[in-house]
């Protein structure tokens, strides 16, 4: 397993907290963020393999992330989280470009498997990104 | 249904839909939890005390989260009910839902519920209906069934079409009042008068089926627009 470097944003700071130290234990180099802002702000000035986004949150939601993201760093690979499987969240994610989607709760192993392949299947660098 | 009953129903689905999500919420945490817990007991070079009952809790912890998460997505799927007045649906699913709903009532009763499975080409079967009333008249029959049967009874529930008319017959496997008691029975219970009144509303018919021990609901597979509103 690489060492890939996720960006995990979730408003439950318990669950980002949680999850991002279970990664960590996996070998993997999670970040935190806790809001869009900030998991934004991050996006800019470091450089991550994939970013882990859950769609609903206060202040931007996971699909604004998502479309920001597209928007000037359309290489990074993006996975939404919903908290259902039913609602239109996940496909609409995909819509705009996500590169997969995760019903919570989820099993870890299959939070990384998907990592993974977003990382090794990144996408090449969009020549109108800005960074 | 009036306009005000209509944005009622609306109102309780969706604060049942907003608070679902949050209980998802929820269940993340408790699974993240759990898993590190686990995580941090396969890491320890000691075995710790009580090792094998940490690991069954954890176990029983992550089959309840399970649970919790499929009776959360059914509850979510049937608070989007009353988002749409009528809308075409997948009758197989829709009674699916309603009837994964219904089972604890059933077993209360000690009683099963099964949706026997159509053939494959009857799976997709669609209607056009209102769905909140179409769950109402259907969970009522069930209710009314309920109360007539007995512990140990089997209700299987069947599904066809034919033409523009959809039919959900509700029959029993076991030992049930049989002919004119389950006629006089089920006309008796309480729920029964609503039940018809439901499934006048959906432009449908209501039967009791002696021979079957069971209540056939008949539904149109499209909206009668001509069933004039409350």
């Amino acid at each position: 397993m690489k060492a890939w470097k996720v960006l995990l944003i979730d408003d439950e700071e318990d669950f980002v907290m949680t999850l991002a130290e279970r990664l960590q234990i996996r070998g993997l180099c999670p970040v935190a963020a806790t809001d869009g802002e900030t998991g934004l702000d991050l996006i800019t000035n470091e450089s991550f393999d994939a970013v882990i986004v859950d769609v609903v949150m206060p202040g931007l939601s996971g699909l604004e992330v998502l479309e920001r993201i597209k928007n000037f760093k359309s290489q990074i690979p993006v996975i939404m989280l919903t908290g259902h499987g039913r609602s239109e969240d996940g496909p609409r994610g995909m819509q705009l470009g996500a590169f997969d989607y995760l019903i919570k709760p989820f099993d870890i192993d299959e939070l990384i498997q998907k990592i993974s392949e977003a990382a090794t299947r990144r996408q090449p660098r969009n020549p109108h990104d800005t960074i | 249904m009036t306009q005000f009953k209509q944005t009622e129903i609306a109102f309780f689905g969706r604060i049942t839909a907003g608070v679902t999500h949050e209980l998802k919420n929820v269940l993340a945490i408790v699974n993240e939890s759990s898993g590190l817990m686990q995580d941090l007991m396969a890491l320890s070079k000691e075995t710790p005390a009580y090792h094998d009952r940490f690991q069954k809790a954890l176990t029983s912890i992550k089959g309840q989260v399970q649970r919790g998460h499929n009776l959360i997505a059914k509850l979510n799927q049937f608070a989007h009910a009353p988002d749409t007045t009528v809308r075409t649906v997948e009758l197989f699913e829709t009674v699916g839902l309603v009837v994964a709903l219904s089972q604890r009532f059933a077993a209360l009763k000690n009683v099963t519920l099964n949706i026997v499975s159509p053939l494959p080409s009857e799976q997709a079967v669609q209607a056009t209906l209102n769905l909140v009333q179409f769950q109402m008249a259907l969970f009522t029959a069930i209710e009314c069934w309920l109360s007539m049967a007995a512990p140990g009874n089997e209700l299987n529930i069947y599904l066809s079409k034919k033409e523009n008319t959809c039919a959900i017959l509700l029959a029993c496997e076991g030992a049930f009042p049989a002919g004119n008691d389950l006629t006089s029975g089920l006309a008796a219970t309480e729920k029964w008068p609503l039940l018809q009144d439901i499934a006048t509303t959906l432009g449908g018919t209501l039967e009791i089926d002696a021979q079957k021990s069971g209540i056939l609901l008949m539904v149109p597979a499209k909206h009668p627009m001509n069933v004039p509103a409350e």
